[in-house]
């Protein structure tokens, strides 16, 4: 019994000594900020945290319910969005507001992309011993993803809190800054960092995806166009062009699929693979829907093979549609007679349903797609050199024909010269640029924006209300209402008005 | 003790005898009733003589008396008795262990207590009385039971039935709510131990009690001690129980005529047309043609008679110096939801063993191995995810026209509308029964601990223990094809998947006690003195796969394509010091502290130790000279005490500021690792503090056969977490934790309790009842947080429903012109709502979110209740136990939907001649089926919660089978049910505002329980 008393004493000792290490339970998943910054892997990994972002459902991977970027065009004349519980669809018939879904969302999603960004760019550069160069490059890309958000947010709230440190929840209440002076802060941005980034054809193909020269140069030449910088938007535009490694894929409809998404036409991706949590569900088959589908505005606009409207058209078929067509017209739409999944396909007149990046082959785990989404892609930086040497006033008619005449070769249609003739005015010149536009370019997330900039968004609104397809809009769902118009400018979302004191709504809402 | 009392007895009795006249020499046993082993040490006295004697250690006494002498024959802890000599010689006497006596002894945190000498606030409950009650969930059958500590069973699925439990009100708004439950010392769960291995549970309400358990205690502590073995003959006990179970409440869904008459009515309201014709309804009336239009009642086919069956037996003796309680138990039930069910074995051990006079060891194991079934392409639990949840489904997404299965044998999924419009809908008995999910669960605790006795009344004891706890979730959805009545396939699944989920859980204790008790004449003292080291690590893992060769093969080895891993883990410690001092002075006077100083992982290094002190102090006025001889007060006591709590469920790692992983990217084809912070960390975070002060008092009258308690609680909770709304510029999900809000709760609580006896007919009755208020005192200088329907606002209840006030319907178009504008097309039968305010702080002539919801009902019962009453009369007893709850509403909002099925109450809707409807006109759901009164009951209920009726064959009827003890059984559990709502249970979560929930269950048991 001596023995257990000696034990208690020892017992006692350890016990009064007992060492705080015990109570030292750090998180096993995820890492701690004490010890992060350190190493030039810390940096890649916080980098592609900002990637990352870019994946989120109301950016670049948008399905019918989330109608982020890629489903913005159903918010156009280009298709349409019927139910209330869809996202988008406040925006789509006229009646969004402060505290609408998609307003919240947006607003959410591209600040999540812009302060891992901050982080990234405050950070980086301190991490003890990195290579400079290294360092460069990756403050370049978080710079360029964050004026791809920046540019989002312009292009739709306009006039949004410039944030371009990391904050502490102090910091955070932030007033709004003038549409102008962001434009003013992501161009100056990203001129200063253009050379810290490779060509793209020195990146390695195991970094296929990430920010190269010409990507940071292109979305540069976007953010011009869209702040109607047209000169420098041309300028731009030019670089990339003159990069000399970029060209247009022979085939379009094959483009839009997994096997031609490392194809010299892809300039910046935003890239998805089929591994948990890393699938795309953009390009998803959502089998013949009513609640989203394509206008017949849009599968009109496309031309007969022979490059003629299809009102003046003889080889234009009602019956099938695609008959005889721009080879566009397949690639984007499915319609009446086409083929679908060896199947033929049967859809009443004037139904029309995406087909551009919608997987075919493979309908396992079709909302776990491995499609990339092509944010800008070689076709559309020519089409953007074309209009902004037009807009710009200073141009030479042959270069932008020749521009476009590139983009409709490829898919064998007859050239500007034949459809439209030369000697154009300015204006008829811009007129086929955006019917163009319209055509290359439907369901890759520009076509909102693009009527944003013309300022013919309530336009084409007004113009399809007055027209027959109007009652395509009556579904038989009560909450579908006829289009109207408010602003070009989106709300500044409610909840952030509610715990901001320093941010205002704007005098439209 | 008993040897010191023996001690105690044999001094007093060493007094002169007194011979009278006549005298006899009268010998005898005296033996205990239950287990018929001698008793020695009784007491027995010449009643008003001196001449007394006491039992040797065989039980056996010899006593010279008068031949007409009374004996009185008396010993602690039993029923004393007197009777007549006549004359015999030979007198063996059968004593009867003291029911509810003064010294009735209670469990507390680290030690026992008797129930007269507590100063804190314990409610305990007498497990013998509810070892027959059905239940697959221990911690179910507390319910009402026990004043102030509110038991919801708000789910019935087999394996799956844990009831929320909630102590005198809730403190927190983020932090866990559960209370810590201590099993045999050591923390861990009351909802899988059988029944009839629990010897106690006491739950500790207020701080004086709980304060011992400091940092984890702050929403009441619940005391389980299990049972253990007693020196003497084995007793065995063997005990089965079949009980057959049906749901509680069975909705009436319409029929397919009526069902498709309301479906185009309903779509011929929101301008569109009939969705059947003339002569489908035709059809659907008169049955022609059940391929296409059936009849069928969905709620019958998946609903069947449970069955839960426990058989259990177990084995109680000892010789003086070891002592042993081995049991075992099979538990087996059949859920009244096709395609669910569970069984759990269970085996235990308790074993003591008295190495010397001073050293004392013991080993408790307890170990069980369950298996759980459910439907796997649908979840029975979770009602408030709607679209996953197979209740809900058979609600919102089928419809009686489609027949369970067509004539050729299939499911069906279509009606006759198909393919032109009509649902496919998820037919809930293939849904059910399709694919597999099944969890296994192993868990052992172990217990090994040893005392010694350093000085007399210095007692130290260590102790290790050691819970391993994992549970394998298995799966598979297999390939499959849905059809229409014409073979076509309507639906279908190529990939067949399987999923598996593994968590393991184990926790380490090892604790050291120091008891001292001393007594100084007038003055008892006992200390204690502790030290405690936690800590708990969980891991779990992910495991997919997709596409095996056929639907048999169900091993993640056999998939082939989309492979998916994931897994996570966290670790926690805890290490504490702690004591109490309690203080006793000439039996009257009660003091006691206690003070806990924690040190948890989950708090930041620089604030990592917290001190939870408590005081209180008694005053048994009974034992005053002026009450002492009383006959009709027993006992009288008043308590007080005050002291603090901690909640430390605030997250593992919540002051860390975490970088998350798993924010990946994909760079050429492969996956790049990426880090992000997504959650915001608070560096000074730290526990939630609860404040309870407690004023109590007991009065027993009439030899303690009438009992009353009675408490008065303030419980104020302070630095309560709450997540403050951040800009979303900030890029991140959530804002950091901050202590900055306090919610108080006050209340009261009774427990009153009789019991007698005339002639051979015992009975006894018993009432307690609580109430409490709970409100919401600062949530950071915040007004208020909404969410949803519920509202957190200063002033008011935690999570208070927020809606509209409905005023009746519109009655005329003139009406709703008058009217607010409120939403769609209004038309009369449409819901009119009460225009409560606007911008300029009066009524706008608008009905809007912002201005015109209020605060219209409360989540949480205002009272809860429960009363007994029953007897027993020569081998028969009857008991009956109510539970009600009352002051609580619940949203009931289910036929507001065009689709799925209707309840016939829907009948009753809305028309120019019935205006005074049950359901408002059809259409306009943008206007009718908001949030509101309209929607919201009255959820209070009274329940039988069981009657158990018991009958226990003569033993001179056993005894010739060699079997001392039978006991046959009936218990019915919630018989009836007396309550305003209609159709569904009201025992629902607050979040299932569609009854979605697995029902409820009521359950008629038949037992029999044998002792030898």
């Amino acid at each position: 019994m001596k023995y257990f008393k000696l034990y208690i004493t020892i017992l006692l000792i350890t016990l009064v000594g007992c060492s705080d290490d015990f109570l030292d339970r750090t998180s096993l998943n995820d890492l701690g900020s004490d010890n992060f910054w350190s190493n030039e892997a810390d940096a890649e990994m916080a980098l592609m945290g900002i990637y990352s972002a870019l994946q989120n459902p109301y950016l670049f991977d948008s399905d019918p319910y989330t109608g982020g970027v890629t489903r913005l065009d159903y918010l156009t004349d280009d298709g349409y969005t019927a139910w209330q519980w869809m996202a988008g669809a406040p925006i789509a018939i006229g009646q969004h507001n402060a505290t609408s879904w998609l307003i919240g969302d947006f607003w959410t999603a591209n600040y999540r992309v812009i302060s891992r960004a901050n982080r990234v760019i405050a950070r980086v550069p301190e991490i003890p011993g990195i290579d400079e160069e290294i360092a460069n490059r990756i403050v370049a890309e978080a710079k360029v993803l964050r004026a791809t958000s920046y540019n989002l947010l312009g292009m739709t709230y306009q006039d949004v809190p410039l944030i371009t440190e990391p904050q502490a929840v102090e910091e955070a209440d932030v007033p709004k800054s003038d549409r102008s002076e962001i434009y003013a802060f992501i161009t100056q941005d990203l001129e200063a960092i253009i050379d810290d980034l490779p060509n793209p054809a020195d990146i390695a193909p195991s970094e296929f995806g990430r920010i190269d020269k010409g990507a940071a140069l292109a979305m540069l030449s976007r953010i011009y166009l869209y702040n109607d910088q047209f000169s420098e938007a041309a300028a731009r535009a030019k670089d990339v062009i003159d990069l000399g490694y970029y060209s247009l894929a022979p085939d379009y409809d094959a483009l839009f699929s997994v096997a031609n998404e490392n194809s010299n036409e892809v300039v910046f991706r935003v890239a998805f693979d089929r591994i948990i949590d890393e699938g795309s569900s953009f390009a998803a088959y959502w089998g013949y829907i009513d609640y989203q589908r394509a206008l017949p505005d849009l599968a009109e606009a496309f031309y007969t093979i022979e490059g003629e409207p299809i009102e003046e058209s003889s080889l234009y078929n009602p019956e099938i549609p695609s008959e005889n067509r721009d080879p566009r017209f397949s690639a984007t739409l499915l319609s009446n007679g086409d083929t679908w999944k060896g199947e033929p396909v049967t859809i009443d007149e004037d139904y029309y349903f995406q087909r551009k990046y919608t997987e075919e082959e493979n309908n396992e785990d079709h909302f776990n797609s491995p499609q990339d989404f092509y944010v800008i892609r070689f076709a559309d930086v020519l089409l953007m050199r074309a209009e902004a040497l037009v807009q710009s006033g200073a141009y030479d008619e042959s270069e932008v024909i020749e521009l476009i005449n590139q983009v409709r070769d490829r898919v064998d249609m007859p050239g500007v010269e034949e459809t439209a003739g030369i000697g154009l005015s300015q204006e008829e010149l811009m007129e086929v640029i955006k019917h163009e536009r319209r055509v290359e370019l439907a369901f890759e997330g520009l076509r909102y924006f693009d009527l944003v900039r013309w300022e013919e968004l309530d336009d084409v609104y007004q113009e399809y209300m007055d027209s027959e397809y109007q009652r395509l809009l009556d579904l038989g769902y009560p909450d579908v209402r006829p289009r109207s118009f408010i602003s070009y400018k989106w709300p500044i979302p409610q909840g952030e008005i509610d715990v901001n004191e320093n941010l205002n709504q704007h005098n439209e809402w | 003790m008993r040897k010191f009392l023996i001690l105690f007895t044999l001094i007093l009795s060493f007094q002169p005898g007194m011979f009278a006249q006549g005298s006899i020499t009268v010998t005898g046993t005296i033996t205990e009733a239950d287990t018929s082993v001698p008793i020695p040490g009784v007491n027995i006295l010449e009643k008003g003589t001196d001449n007394g004697v006491m039992t040797d250690f065989d039980g056996n006494y010899s006593i010279e008396v008068p031949e007409n002498a009374t004996l009185v024959v008396s010993f602690v802890g039993f029923t004393a008795q007197t009777l007549e000599v006549n004359g015999r010689s030979e007198i063996d006497i059968v004593m009867k262990e003291e029911a509810a006596a003064l010294d009735e002894v209670v469990v507390v945190g680290y030690g026992t207590k008797k129930k007269v000498n507590l100063t804190g606030s314990v409610a305990s409950v007498n497990m013998d009385e509810l070892e027959a009650i059905p239940a697959g969930n221990s911690a179910s059958v507390l319910q009402g039971r026990l004043p102030g500590v509110t038991v919801s069973n708000f789910s019935a699925q087999p394996g799956n039935d844990n009831p929320q439990i909630r102590i005198r009100g809730i403190g927190s708004f983020n932090a866990g709510q559960e209370p810590l439950v201590i099993v045999d010392g050591v923390q861990s769960q009351l909802n899988q131990i059988p029944l009839t291995d629990i010897a106690s549970v006491s739950v500790l309400k207020d701080a004086a009690s709980a304060a011992i358990y400091g940092v984890r205690a702050a929403n009441g502590v619940i005391l389980v001690t299990t049972k253990r073995g007693k020196s003497g003959k084995p007793t065995i006990n063997i005990r089965s129980n079949v009980a057959f179970q049906e749901p509680v409440v069975e909705p009436d869904f319409l029929d397919s005529y009526d069902w498709a008459m309301i479906r185009n009515e309903w779509a011929m309201a929101e301008g569109g047309n009939p969705v059947y014709t003339d002569e489908q309804i035709q059809t659907i009336r008169n049955g022609s043609d059940p391929d296409r239009f059936a009849n069928t009642d969905w709620w019958d086919a998946v609903t069947q008679t449970g069955i839960l069956q426990t058989h259990s037996a177990s084995v109680n003796g000892g010789t003086e110096n070891i002592r042993y309680m081995i049991s075992g138990e099979f538990l087996d039930q059949e859920g009244i939801v096709v395609g669910t069910d569970t069984d759990r074995k269970s085996l235990r051990s308790n074993l003591d063993v008295d190495v010397s006079e001073k050293l004392k060891i013991g080993l408790n194991i307890y170990g069980f191995s369950r298996e759980t079934g459910e439907p796997s392409l649908r979840s029975v639990g979770n009602p408030g995810n709607f679209e996953n949840n197979l209740l809900y489904s058979l609600r919102r997404f089928t419809q009686p026209t489609v027949p369970i299965r067509y004539s050729s044998g299939e499911y069906g999924f279509v009606d006759g509308l198909y393919p032109d419009g009509g649902m496919i809908i998820r037919n809930p008995l293939w849904e059910a029964t399709t694919g597999d999910s099944r969890t296994e669960q192993f868990r052992v605790e172990g217990k090994l601990f040893a005392s010694y006795e350093l000085l007399e009344g210095l007692t130290f004891t260590s102790s290790l223990a050691n819970i391993h706890s994992s549970s394998i979730n298995t799966r598979f959805v297999p390939t499959y094809q849905q059809f229409s009545g014409e073979g076509e396939v309507v639906n279908q699944n190529i990939n067949n998947s399987l999923s598996n989920n593994n968590t393991t859980f184990k926790r380490f204790v090892f604790e050291n006690l120091l008891n001292y008790d001393l007594s100084l004449g007038k003055h008892d003292f006992t200390v204690l003195l502790g030290h405690t080291a936690q800590e708990e690590r969980n891991d779990y893992m992910y495991g997919y796969i997709q596409n095996f060769p056929n639907n048999e093969l169900r091993e993640l080895g056999a998939g082939v394509s989309n492979p998916q891993v994931d897994g996570n883990a966290y670790e926690v410690a805890l290490q504490s010091f702690f004591g109490r001092l309690n203080y006793t002075l000439d039996k009257k006077y009660l003091f006691e502290m206690n003070l806990r100083y924690d040190g948890s992982s989950r708090m930041p290094q620089e604030s990592r130790y917290g001190l939870f002190p408590s005081f209180s102090a008694g005053w048994i006025i009974s034992n005053e000279d002026f009450l002492k001889d009383s006959s009709t007060i027993s006992l009288l006591k008043l308590r007080g005490s005050w002291g603090q709590l901690g909640n430390q469920e605030i997250g593992n790692y919540a002051y860390v500021q975490n970088i998350a992983t798993g924010a990946d990217y994909i760079l050429g084809g492969s996956i790049a690792g990426g880090v992000a912070v997504n959650n915001l960390a608070n560096p000074n975070i730290t526990w939630e503090t609860t404040t309870i002060s407690d004023v109590g008092i007991d009065v027993n009258f009439f030899d303690s056969r009438l009992q009353i308690t009675a408490d008065y609680f303030q419980k104020n909770s302070s630095d309560i977490l709450i997540r403050l709304p951040i800009p979303n510029t900030l890029g991140v999900n959530n804002g950091p934790y901050q202590n900055a809000a306090e919610v108080s709760n006050k209340g009261w609580e009774a427990d009153v309790s009789y019991r007698n006896n005339v002639g051979d007919l015992d009975y006894f009755a018993g009432f307690n009842f609580s109430t409490v208020k709970n409100v919401i005192e600062d949530i950071a200088g915040l007004e208020n947080w909404i969410s949803g329907n519920t509202i957190n606002r200063v002033g008011h209840p935690i999570g208070a429903y927020y809606g509209y006030v409905a005023d009746g319907y519109f009655d005329s178009e003139e009406e709703i012109e008058n009217a607010a504008s409120q939403w769609g097309t209004l038309r009369p039968g449409d819901i009119r709502y009460k225009d409560i305010s606007g911008p300029e702080g009066i009524p706008d002539g608008q009905i809007t979110a912002e201005y015109d919801r209020q605060i219209i009902g409360n989540p949480y019962p205002k009272y809860n209740y429960g009363f007994y009453l029953g007897g027993a009369f020569k081998g028969f007893d009857l008991n009956l136990f109510f539970q009600g709850v009352s002051g609580i509403e619940r949203f009931f909002w289910y036929n507001t939907e065009n689709i799925g099925q209707f309840t016939n109450s829907i009948l009753d809707n809305w028309s120019e001649t019935n205006r005074d409807a049950a359901y408002p006109r059809f259409g306009n759901s943008a206007n009718n089926y908001n949030m509101s009164t309209f929607w919201l009951r009255d959820a209070s209920y009274l329940r039988l919660k069981t009657m158990e009726l018991g009958y226990n064959i003569p033993q001179s009827f056993t005894q010739q089978l060699a079997i001392p003890k039978v006991r046959l059984y009936f218990v019915g559990n919630n018989l009836y049910t007396f309550t305003d709502v209609e159709e569904f249970d009201p025992e629902v979560e607050s979040s299932d505002v569609r009854s979605a929930s697995y029902p409820g269950v009521k359950a008629y048991s038949f037992g029999i329980n044998i002792t030898f």
